[in-house]
């Protein structure tokens, strides 16, 4: 069955959609309120989850954010042990700082590809456009980093507790608690300075640049209380250090949730 | 379908410039629900530009952009899922499969399960469906970055060179495609430089020069829908 379809037009024939004549485009704008979808919440983490596990699949294809990354940082904490006194009594402030170091750097090269991954062929673009509020997609993001930062911690740590011969004992609970919190900090404030850096042609070097200066307090608390728990300090000795990671997390999480939809905007 | 009430997208006095580059100078647009509109005019003219406006993408420097009713940028975002935008870019992940892809965007738009495969013979993707999208041609990846952008069922279509790389039977198997869209009630713009495949099918034509409209031609036809 042929069935004509007469397809409307708007310049010429106002008279057959007259709400869209030019008076309509000459009088009010018809604004309607924004606002949130019922059940958007569980909708968004689903999404997140769907964008996180997106990451992982690419990860298991690529190795890059893994694989490459984690063979970089264990070269910094390998050339470091050589490099630096690790005999002295303050050795295990120079592991910490060490381990701080390899993870920075490595965290920051990670989400710096990984973002790349989705300027590559305009995938954030199309990623931008599910129905669904868009801090649900840095959420998503930011889970797949945090989760390919954490792998490669998991790496990191026993070689560093090998070649700098320090005991972490009873500061296990103290070395964990400033792991999991500083990495939640530095993986969240590198996500969201990497949606900046990937407009720009310098992307590589403005995300280190950019990030660095925002987590000089996280790289302080996070190396301070590193240091403690490979004394054997306890998580109780140490609060102030672990209070100002959570500060600098929820501050962090806060502005990234709250800015990332700017600035994914042209 | 989007109501009567508003039109299916309008830009009044939108101005967008990037940089010193001026792509939009105070640009008035207004398009019906159900209409097909072919943007055309050369290069620079600002045509991508008004797709990625009208897709939320960008915000403009000045005036408004409404889309059924909606400002894009600050809509609820159920209205984005009512939106398909093909840009420049597939949009597609080079090491992920054309299935892997279609399936990851069909989950996130939440098609029903028979979006995928009825895209995939709509726009001939069975053969490359399990290849990366990294090893395609250029014509195929076009393919599939339209299953991917019309998947949703989506009833505002923005489309930027739809037709760009396809050979002879994808250019006919996609105006078929776009014409069962628009006699869905869909309204596609579709920003063209060749105006030949679409000759039969739009209803519009608008030509932009300089960022404003230079021409703005209507092509009301009788769509022939049906097999």
């Amino acid at each position: 069955m042929t069935t004509p379809v007469t397809m409307p037009d708007v310049t010429t024939t106002p008279a057959r959609i007259p709400v869209l004549d030019q008076a309509t485009i000459a009088g009010p704008v018809h604004p309607r309120p924004g606002g949130r979808v019922p059940g958007g919440v569980r909708a968004g983490l689903r999404a997140a989850g769907l964008v996180a596990a997106k990451d992982l699949r690419l990860e298991s294809r690529t190795h890059d954010a893994v694989g490459t990354v984690g063979l970089f940082a264990l070269l910094i904490l390998v050339t470091a042990s050589f490099a630096l006194p690790t005999g002295g009594p303050d050795r295990a402030g120079i592991a910490a700082g060490t381990l701080w170091m390899a993870i920075l750097f490595a965290s920051l090269l990670g989400i710096g590809r990984t973002q790349a991954l989705e300027s590559e062929e305009g995938c954030l673009d199309a990623l931008l456009l599910a129905p669904v509020a868009r801090e649900y997609l840095f959420l998503g993001k930011l889970a797949a980093s945090l989760l390919f930062t954490v792998a490669v911690e998991m790496a990191l740590v026993p070689v560093l507790l090998l070649l700098m011969q320090v005991p972490v004992g009873s500061g296990l609970a103290l070395l964990l608690a400033a792991l999991g919190l500083g990495t939640l900090g530095l993986v969240g404030s590198g996500c969201l300075f990497a949606v900046i850096a990937v407009r720009t042609r310098m992307r590589q070097a403005l995300l280190p640049a950019l990030v660095m200066p925002v987590a000089v307090p996280l790289m302080i608390a996070s190396v301070q209380a590193t240091g403690a728990a490979l004394t054997g300090a306890t998580v109780g000795a140490n609060m102030h250090w672990l209070a100002l990671l959570v500060g600098f997390d929820a501050m962090v999480l806060l502005v990234a949730v709250l800015a990332f939809p700017q600035l994914v905007e042209e | 379908m989007a109501p009567d009430r508003y039109p299916a997208v309008l830009f009044r006095a939108v101005t967008k410039s990037y940089g010193p580059v001026r792509a939009l100078s105070t640009l008035d647009l207004c398009v019906a629900a159900g209409s097909f509109v072919a943007l055309t005019g050369g290069n620079g003219t600002g045509k991508s530009t008004v797709l990625r406006l009208a897709g939320g993408l960008s915000r403009p420097d000045a005036g408004v952009v409404r889309v059924d009713g909606w400002d894009p940028r600050t809509a609820p975002p159920r209205l984005r899922g009512r939106v398909g935008l093909l840009t420049h870019d597939s949009g597609l992940y080079p090491d992920l499969t054309v299935r892997e892809n279609l399936v990851l965007y069909g989950r996130l738009f939440r098609t029903p399960a028979g979006a995928v495969p009825d895209m995939v013979e709509a726009l001939d993707l069975g053969a490359p469906l399990n290849r990366p999208v990294r090893e395609l041609s250029r014509g195929t990846r076009q393919r599939a970055a339209l299953a991917r952008a019309l998947l949703h069922g989506p009833d505002i279509v923005l489309l930027d060179e739809p037709y760009t790389g396809l050979d002879a039977g994808a250019v006919a198997r996609l105006t078929a495609l776009l014409a069962r869209i628009l006699s869905d009630g869909a309204t596609i713009i579709a920003a063209l430089h060749d105006l030949t495949p679409v000759d039969g099918v739009r209803t519009r034509l608008v030509e932009l020069a300089a960022g404003r409209i230079h021409r703005d031609v209507p092509n009301p036809v009788a769509v022939q829908v049906g097999p």
